[in-house]
């Protein structure tokens, strides 16, 4: 009567109402505690659409992936609005590749430029990705595909993530990308204890003098291509993450194009929403309530823990044959998660000595981390696709 | 072969690559900006 023999509460499970909680959790961490707003708001929202049961927002085949289809079998309520989504922006790749477009407008590789060796602890911080990498797929519960798009959760960069795990293993972008996204806004928490385990307080009192020199607009303007150049041809693979993060970089520094970088950084923001709310489309309560899902929330910890030590441990290596010590704490932020792990480099040297300011010559490594990233993605897809 | 014996080489080669890549950039950009400085100071 009344139509309400149509309501969707009898179909409503346990499952489904842990994740309405869950949805609304992440909304409130966005708003009340300012975590990665941007994207667990829609995240939770996304959550919300894949859980009211007969919605019809997104709709799942019964292989557990979304289902396929077009304008026509939405009108017939075969799928939703987000199975498009996912099928057309995730599914092709285009949203991540386009969101690192964006992404590579608003970065400043200066300081990478100063210091050149910031990209030796970009690399070396990615160490949590091959160790988990390991651990996981070691560990029975996840094939070496699965195992590898879990890894780069370490990685601390989002749009390598979700391209890596469309490609590999797209079960899984659900819980890989929420948690790749929970824990970046988390770096703050993770990785202070990491730093202070490995390091003394003298080192972390290191000083660094402030970086006098100015980049060149020519050198500014030669590193896009030439990161681009060198990468694409010793990992093909990364090509389209790394020629999307440069080409943005490119119209950054050029001086001509500003319209066009801006353009790319409006478009991020569109295409973050659109990630946001799709991905958390893909976590229907079977999909998160299994023994695997919640495997991944432990091992993204220690990937982000190995991560920090990585490039920690090679800056305090480096230091031996220095004769200007730098502070070992700016490789922890070879950890991408811009500029979330600068700052933790920043606040943990002023602790430990008020006269550093690490901020600047942390951000070397961070851009850097970004790259290393997107090169770990290629050699996995490489190695298994 | 094994997929634990595959997983162990990606690993190890992975970041291996990862490392050597990133350090030949870090040296091409060292150069560049080497040289660039020393056109200046001519």
């Amino acid at each position: 009567m009344f139509g309400l023999y149509e309501s969707a509460f009898g179909f409503l499970t346990l499952g489904n109402i842990l994740m309405l909680l869950i949805g609304a959790g992440l909304i409130y961490l966005g708003i009340a505690k300012k975590m990665e707003p941007l994207l667990l708001i829609p995240i939770g929202f996304g959550i919300f659409a894949v859980n009211l049961p007969i919605a019809g927002i997104m709709v799942y085949a019964p292989d557990g992936l979304p289902a396929v289809g077009g304008l026509q079998e939405i009108a017939e309520g075969k799928v939703g609005i987000l199975n498009l989504l996912y099928h057309y922006g995730l599914e092709t790749e285009v949203i991540p590749l386009l969101i690192f477009l964006g992404v590579g407008t608003l970065m400043d590789f200066g300081p990478t430029i100063v210091r050149p060796i910031s990209l030796l602890f970009g690399a070396t911080a990615q160490l949590g990705v091959f160790v988990v990498f390991l651990i996981a797929h070691l560990s029975g519960l996840f094939t070496i595909q699965e195992a590898a798009c879990i890894g780069i959760i370490g990685g601390s960069d989002g749009p390598p993530t979700v391209y890596l795990t469309v490609a590999l293993a797209p079960i899984l972008l659900g819980p890989i990308t929420m948690v790749a996204y929970s824990y970046m806004a988390l770096v703050p928490i993770l990785q202070p204890p990491v730093i202070r385990l490995l390091t003394t307080k003298k080192e972390r009192g290191i000083l660094m003098k402030p970086q006098t020199r100015r980049v060149s607009q020519l050198e500014m303007i030669l590193f896009p291509m030439v990161v681009f150049i060198v990468a694409a041809l010793l990992v093909p693979k990364c090509a389209p993450l790394v020629g999307m993060l440069m080409f943005g970089n490119l119209l950054r520094v050029t001086g001509v194009t500003d319209r066009l970088a801006n353009a790319g950084a409006v478009l991020n923001d569109i295409l973050i929403l659109l990630l946001g709310i799709t991905v958390g489309s893909l976590m229907p309560a079977q999909v998160f309530f299994n023994p695997r899902t919640l495997t991944i929330f432990g091992l993204a910890i220690l990937a982000f823990v190995f991560s920090t030590a990585g490039g920690l441990l090679t800056a305090k290596f480096v230091n031996l044959f220095l004769k200007e010590k730098i502070n070992p704490i700016i490789g922890a932020a070879g950890v991408s998660a811009i500029p979330m792990a600068a700052r933790v480099a920043q606040t943990e040297g002023w602790k430990a000595n008020r006269k550093n300011y690490l901020l600047m010559h942390a951000l070397g490594p961070n851009m850097a981390g970004a790259i290393g990233t997107s090169l770990v993605a290629g050699i996995f897809l490489g190695m298994l696709q | 072969m094994d997929e634990p014996k595959l997983a162990l080489i990606i690993t190890a080669a992975g970041y291996g690559i990862n490392i050597l890549v990133l350090g030949i950039i870090a040296g091409i950009v060292w150069t560049i900006s080497r040289l660039l400085r020393r056109e200046q100071s001519v």
